[in-house]
């Protein structure tokens, strides 16, 4: 369930929309793309209301939702694709220009004559992406699109999808539990928790103001003794690689202190990931 | 709403080349209603001869085993026992999001991709009950007989389908249909004639029962085919037919827009 919730997006924006488990992400996602229905309020994308306007509102739209699949189980990839071409009353020169272009950006080739169930998730999450552009959409959305999958194919993924949001414009709102799609993706988080945002705005900004310390890593040549000033810092010690969790406002008035500390060979200042700024924000449950 | 039928065409070929990837399934469908019909006929020659009459309910052996056999292939033909499945399915787990974000109206294309096997069993059907009546010498019906039987079969398969469509949006409020779906079978399979012809019932409850929609299922376009009825009362019946199909169709499509705005779409 959500609350009153309210947001705008700009064309061609990409959008992280996060928050834990049973937040009302994904019941958001189904809201903008028509398929629930709201007990009050009113949604507009691209000038369409999804619910009343939904036939010609999905002809704008493109989605992927990572657990569930566009394509045909039992037969090949191309197949799907075409019956996408006629779903959306593409014309033949339009949809072949774009399956080419996506064949060749994601390496699809080999796998457009294979029965879908044959494919792994990762092949088949990169053609379920091919399926939901095909139209050329001016809004998609994303509901965990690399769920379950390998680095590699998270990495083919964001780069497709940075590039399609670069070169067309084209508006992305991603939802999803991997901080690392979002911190490589979007410029702009919407943060909901129990049905409420909680903090929208510039992923920077989230950073700058949640995450006040950041980890100095230090490795000393020879195990060295952390005198009692220092103790608290201490996040951890690995061989002679000491790490140091430091306030933001103290960093650079304390690393030369430490590195008094023994001999240092190497000195490395990590900013917090999203990954830590969000589970602090779970455990505390409030921004 | 802007339709095109185009895009239902391609969903429905690509439905083809689904079912050609497990071509058993087709053989099967094919041969199970012979297997009915062989097991129910069974019985009723038995009957024939324990009781040592030539016609029961106005039927002969002949002219019964013919009922039988469309009436088989006429709910052979009706696309509607798997789309309660893949309804009952993709309703459940919330799959049917995939489709209500496409450009497409979900029961036409449920529609559309249900259809192949019925009309592939239904064309060879058909033909079968053809050869079959050819064979047994039981009169065809011809000429304007002929025309109401086409309706008749027309409007029972409408019927059947929305029987069948009505049983699957069920689904935006059970869970699970099929205990729902197996009720249906054995109301509709005593009340349609399709184990029983209504007349061996009697008189006074055939009157009753050839008007409820489940008579329009098989009764009515199995009596037309073996002359069962005067031509007076044949239109009469076929015309209650539509009135049903008309009747159901409003309903199912008024409980779909209904159960779409109750849709709470299972999972992620």
């Amino acid at each position: 369930m959500i609350n009153d919730i309210s947001f705008d997006i700009k064309e061609g924006a990409f959008v992280g929309y996060i928050g834990p488990n049973g937040a009302g992400k994904s019941t958001t996602i189904k809201l903008l793309t028509g398929i629930l229905h709201p007990s009050a309020g009113d949604i507009r994308v691209l000038d369409f209301n999804p619910q009343k306007d939904r036939y010609q509102y999905t002809y704008n739209i493109g989605v992927v939702f990572g657990q569930r699949s566009l394509l045909e189980y039992d037969i090949p990839v191309i197949d799907s694709f075409l019956l996408y071409r006629a779903i959306y009353e593409l014309p033949e020169k339009d949809f072949q220009q774009r399956l080419t272009e996506f064949t060749q950006l994601l390496e699809l080739d080999d796998l457009l004559h294979i029965p879908v169930r044959k494919l792994s998730l990762g092949q088949r999450m990169r053609c379920e992406i091919v399926a939901s552009l095909l139209h050329k959409p001016r809004v998609i959305f994303l509901d965990e699109p690399t769920i379950g999958l390998d680095a590699l194919s998270k990495h083919e993924i964001r780069n497709f999808l940075r590039r399609i949001n670069q070169q067309e414009k084209v508006t992305i709102i991603l939802t999803t539990h991997d901080m690392d799609d979002i911190e490589e993706l979007c410029e702009r988080i919407i943060f909901i928790n129990v049905g409420n945002i909680i903090y929208d705005g510039p992923l920077k900004t989230l950073k700058n103001n949640y995450a006040t310390h950041k980890d100095v890593e230090i490795v000393f040549d020879n195990p060295i003794t952390v005198p009692p000033p220092f103790e608290p810092l201490l996040k951890s010690v690995d061989h002679n690689i000491y790490t140091f969790s430091l306030e933001r406002r103290d960093t650079a008035r304390l690393i030369p202190h430490l590195l008094e500390l023994g001999n240092a060979k190497d000195v490395s200042i990590h900013e917090p990931r999203l990954e830590d700024v969000v589970k602090i924000i779970y455990s505390n449950n409030s921004l | 709403m802007k339709v095109s039928a185009v895009k239902y065409l391609v969903v429905f070929a690509i439905q083809v080349k689904n079912l050609l990837e497990y071509k058993i399934n087709i053989y099967l469908k094919l041969i199970r209603p012979i297997i009915m019909v062989a097991a129910v006929g069974a019985l009723w020659l038995v009957l024939f001869k324990v009781t040592g009459r030539d016609s029961i309910g106005g039927f002969t052996r002949k002219s019964f085993i013919i009922y039988l056999l469309v009436i088989r292939y006429i709910a052979v033909f009706s696309p509607g026992g798997a789309s309660i499945t893949e309804m009952n399915e993709e309703i459940r787990t919330g799959d049917i999001t995939m489709r209500l974000v496409k450009p497409m109206h979900y029961m036409v294309w449920l529609f559309a991709r249900n259809l192949p096997i019925p009309l592939v069993s239904g064309i060879a059907g058909l033909l079968m009950v053809t050869l079959l009546a050819w064979f047994f010498g039981a009169p065809v019906p011809t000429g304007w007989s002929g025309v109401l039987f086409c309706l008749s079969v027309t409007a029972a398969i409408i019927t059947q389908y929305a029987f069948y469509q009505g049983l699957g949006i069920l689904s935006f409020w059970i869970y699970d249909v099929f205990p729902i779906e197996r009720f249906y079978k054995a109301v509709s399979g005593l009340l349609s004639g399709e184990l029983i012809p209504l007349t061996i019932f009697g008189a006074a409850a055939q009157s009753i029962l050839q008007f409820l929609p489940f008579a329009s299922l098989a009764f009515i376009p199995g009596g037309i085919y073996v002359g069962l009825f005067p031509f007076s009362k044949a239109i009469i019946l076929v015309v209650s037919q539509f009135i049903w199909a008309g009747f159901f169709w409003i309903l199912v499509l008024w409980s779909y827009n209904r159960g779409l705005k109750k849709f709470e779409a299972q999972g992620g």
